[in-house]
């Protein structure tokens, strides 16, 4: 048996009865498609996070654009949207792109924002495949999520909990449009961070490990300016000459040349650079950068940046002028946020291990969940176990609910650790009786490796070196985070 | 004594070693069956038998030592005693039903024989690792030659005493195929010295009962 997600409505459970989604509210028919590679992959959860009018949707509409023409870049890669939602709103966020009306494509503000799902397959690299559940967010979210999540017994929004679930936020920025902003109202990148922040905490989802990616979009906005026009932020040398040189900016465009076949190694190399030059940029430049990334630092949040310029410029959009759209550097977040999502080889089977009885405490605190999150917050993707079965009861990075364990089995490890790669990761969770031969590990390449949940205050008479009686979800997953930060280089 | 190799092989079920008999014929585990071996099958089988009320029933007749912990009084507990006969056939059929046999006494004793006229394997340890033996089984197979070593002098001389054929636990042996008669066979170590008086004994309606002091040794066909 093994679970996922609900796109639209994010509840995990089987979907072993149909396609039909059994949440409350929810009952939407989830593509087939979705389930059968989310059962092998876990989907890439991506939010759109920033101010109205930034450039979110004009991104996305360049970025599907040139998912649509993948194969020119990279051989046999190919796309799928999986419902009619995806390909109704992409076609709408285009069209508006091409007639240089954003209007047409601007989100609007919905308590249960219907996410684009879109498969990618052979990228970056041949026989790997990519699923996106994207959650393009309304400007209006970012004003109105701290007040909503606050509100007392209602269940947060749709969008407020897809916030919490993407590994990696996109927080999408206009630099210029930012430094007006900030003229008129005040209003600066710090803002974003502290409405996320804000967000998260009503919602008892702690930010630490988070990957936030900024991104500055616009670009065009900030090169080099003639003589005679405005002062204002002027892009750092490289990075200006790193958006000119995009071999990929006029991919799909009439009479363009074939760019060179994407070297993705080579391109997330490139990445780093720019992350890092951004940063600096950002701390030296940007009003209010240098509080915001102290600020993202000190909550151990993970900041990358990358920038963009989704449409070439004002004067290139709309092919009612006869030219074509140049789209900047609109493949650096995808390219981003796969390689954010990619786990540690060093995590490569890693085991969550759980109680054998339903009736104990564990189950009834909801930590079996808890542990399989505060796991894949770190590209951890476990695959669960009960103790004493040698059988998956999930499988790798499936969500550990609908839970009903083998009541007759016995509380053994052994045989499941036995057969794990050397270097696994395991993770056990204990009620009143610890597992039977815990003690067999003690003093073993395994005490580095083997992280021991307990309820019950006999948990810490396991001989083995990482042993913690747990109270509440809340605690799984600052032990979590330690424990991988040791073991994970 | 002569001084040829013992060929060691690795079982497929729980990667514990088995040694290859002199014909060829058998392959007989190192030492007798482990809690750990057994727990291999509990963790496999979909017999509803064996649940943990079962386990426990028989932890509590012969208690399970725990490798990082065991000593010169506990290893015996490292071993498994006191199943059935009944049940050391649904164990041991496990490891396959036409594979898996209960040693007569005969063969038990000409396996005996045999490895009294082969020297110990030296480095014991080292050649497990060589043949991608289990590491929980060569932990446990070092602590047992600690734990049963004591003196220096006690070092095993000869391969029987390395599988713990003599001063180790009493083997399950098949007395008279006819009338199924068992048997427990072999002297025990003194920490079991109670029960050292004889080298054999008939064991009653083993079938059904348990008889706590006695263990068995995987017999497999090659």
């Amino acid at each position: 048996m093994s679970n996922l997600e609900c796109p639209y409505c994010l509840t995990p459970q089987t979907f072993h009865r149909g396609d039909k989604c059994e949440a409350e509210g929810c009952g939407k028919k989830v593509p087939r498609q979705y389930i059968e590679l989310a059962r092998t992959k876990p989907p890439i959860w991506i939010v759109t996070y920033g101010p109205s009018q930034h450039g979110k949707s004009t991104l996305l509409g360049s970025g599907t654009f040139l998912m649509e023409r993948l194969g020119i870049i990279v051989p046999r890669a190919f796309h799928t949207y999986l419902d009619e939602f995806t390909s109704d709103r992409i076609a709408e966020i285009q069209k508006g792109q091409h007639k240089g009306q954003g209007n047409i494509g601007a989100t609007l503000l919905h308590d249960t924002p219907e996410p684009l799902i879109i498969v990618l397959k052979n990228f970056p690299k041949p026989k790997e495949t990519q699923l996106f559940v994207i959650f393009d967010l309304a400007g209006e979210v970012v004003d109105k999520i701290v007040n909503r999540v606050s509100e007392d017994g209602s269940r947060a929004p749709v969008y407020a909990r897809a916030v919490t679930k993407a590994k990696t936020v996109w927080f999408i920025v206009s630099l210029n449009d930012l430094q007006k902003d900030m003229i008129a109202t005040g209003t600066s990148i710090n803002r974003l961070f502290f409405t996320y922040t804000q967000a998260m905490e009503h919602l008892n989802v702690p930010i630490r490990d988070r990957d936030i990616l900024v991104t500055y979009t616009k670009a065009d906005e900030l090169m080099s300016k003639g003589a005679g026009e405005e002062e204002g932020l002027t892009m750092p040398p490289l990075i200006e000459e790193y958006l000119r040189d995009d071999p990929y900016s006029e991919t799909g465009n009439r009479k363009a040349d074939r760019p060179p076949a994407l070297d993705v190694d080579d391109y997330i190399t490139q990445l780093e650079r720019v992350s890092e030059e951004l940063r600096f940029f950002t701390q030296d430049e940007v009003t209010g950068g240098s509080a915001f990334v102290a600020m993202a630092e000190d909550s151990e949040v993970n900041l990358y940046f990358t920038i963009n310029s989704a449409q070439g410029g004002p004067s290139e959009a709309g092919g009612a002028m006869g030219t074509e759209i140049r789209r900047f550097r609109v493949l650096d977040p995808i390219l981003w946020t796969i390689t954010l999502s990619q786990g540690s080889s060093a995590a490569a089977g890693t085991a969550l291990i759980l109680p054998t009885h339903g009736s104990g405490k564990s189950y009834s605190m909801g930590l079996p969940l808890a542990l399989h999150d505060a796991l894949r917050l770190y590209n951890v993707h476990a695959t669960t176990y009960f103790a004493g079965e040698v059988r998956e009861a999930f499988g790798m990075g499936m969500a550990p609910v609908e839970i009903v364990p083998p009541e007759r089995r016995l509380a053994l490890i052994g045989p499941i650790l036995d057969r794990l790669p050397r270097e696994s990761i395991v993770v056990v969770l204990s009620d009143e009786a610890l597992p039977l031969d815990i003690d067999d590990f003690a003093d073993t390449a395994w005490d580095e490796r083997l992280l021991l949940f307990g309820t019950d205050i006999r948990v810490m008479n396991a001989r083995i070196r990482w042993k913690y009686q747990v109270q509440s979800t809340r605690e799984v997953e600052q032990i979590t985070r330690d424990f991988l930060r040791q073991v994970i280089p | 004594m002569t001084s040829q190799t013992v060929p060691l092989v690795v079982d497929e079920r729980s990667g514990f070693p088995l040694l290859v008999s002199p014909e060829g014929a058998y392959q007989v585990g190192l030492l007798p069956l482990t809690w750990i071996q057994l727990e291999y099958f509990l963790s496999h089988t979909s017999d509803r038998r064996f649940d943990a009320l079962w386990y426990q029933d028989l932890l509590a007749r012969s208690a399970r030592a725990s490798v990082a912990t065991v000593n010169a009084t506990t290893w015996a507990q490292l071993f498994v005693r006191g199943l059935t006969l009944h049940e050391t056939r649904l164990v041991g059929g496990w490891w396959g039903r036409e594979r898996w046999l209960l040693p007569t006494e005969p063969m038990w004793q000409a396996i005996r024989s045999w490895a009294h006229s082969l020297p110990a394997i030296p480095a014991l340890g080292e050649a497990l690792r060589r043949v991608g033996a289990n590491p929980r089984a060569i932990r446990l197979i070092e602590a047992v030659e600690a734990s049963t070593r004591g003196k220096q002098t006690e070092v095993p001389s000869t391969l029987a005493e390395q599988m713990l054929l003599d001063n180790g636990v009493r083997e399950l042996v098949l007395l008279n195929e006819a009338s199924g008669a068992v048997g427990g066979i072999g002297l025990p170590h003194r920490s079991l010295a109670s029960l050292a008086s004889k080298p054999l004994i008939l064991l009653s309606d083993g079938n059904l009962t348990r008889h706590t002091e006695v263990g068995f040794r995987l017999f497999l066909k090659a």
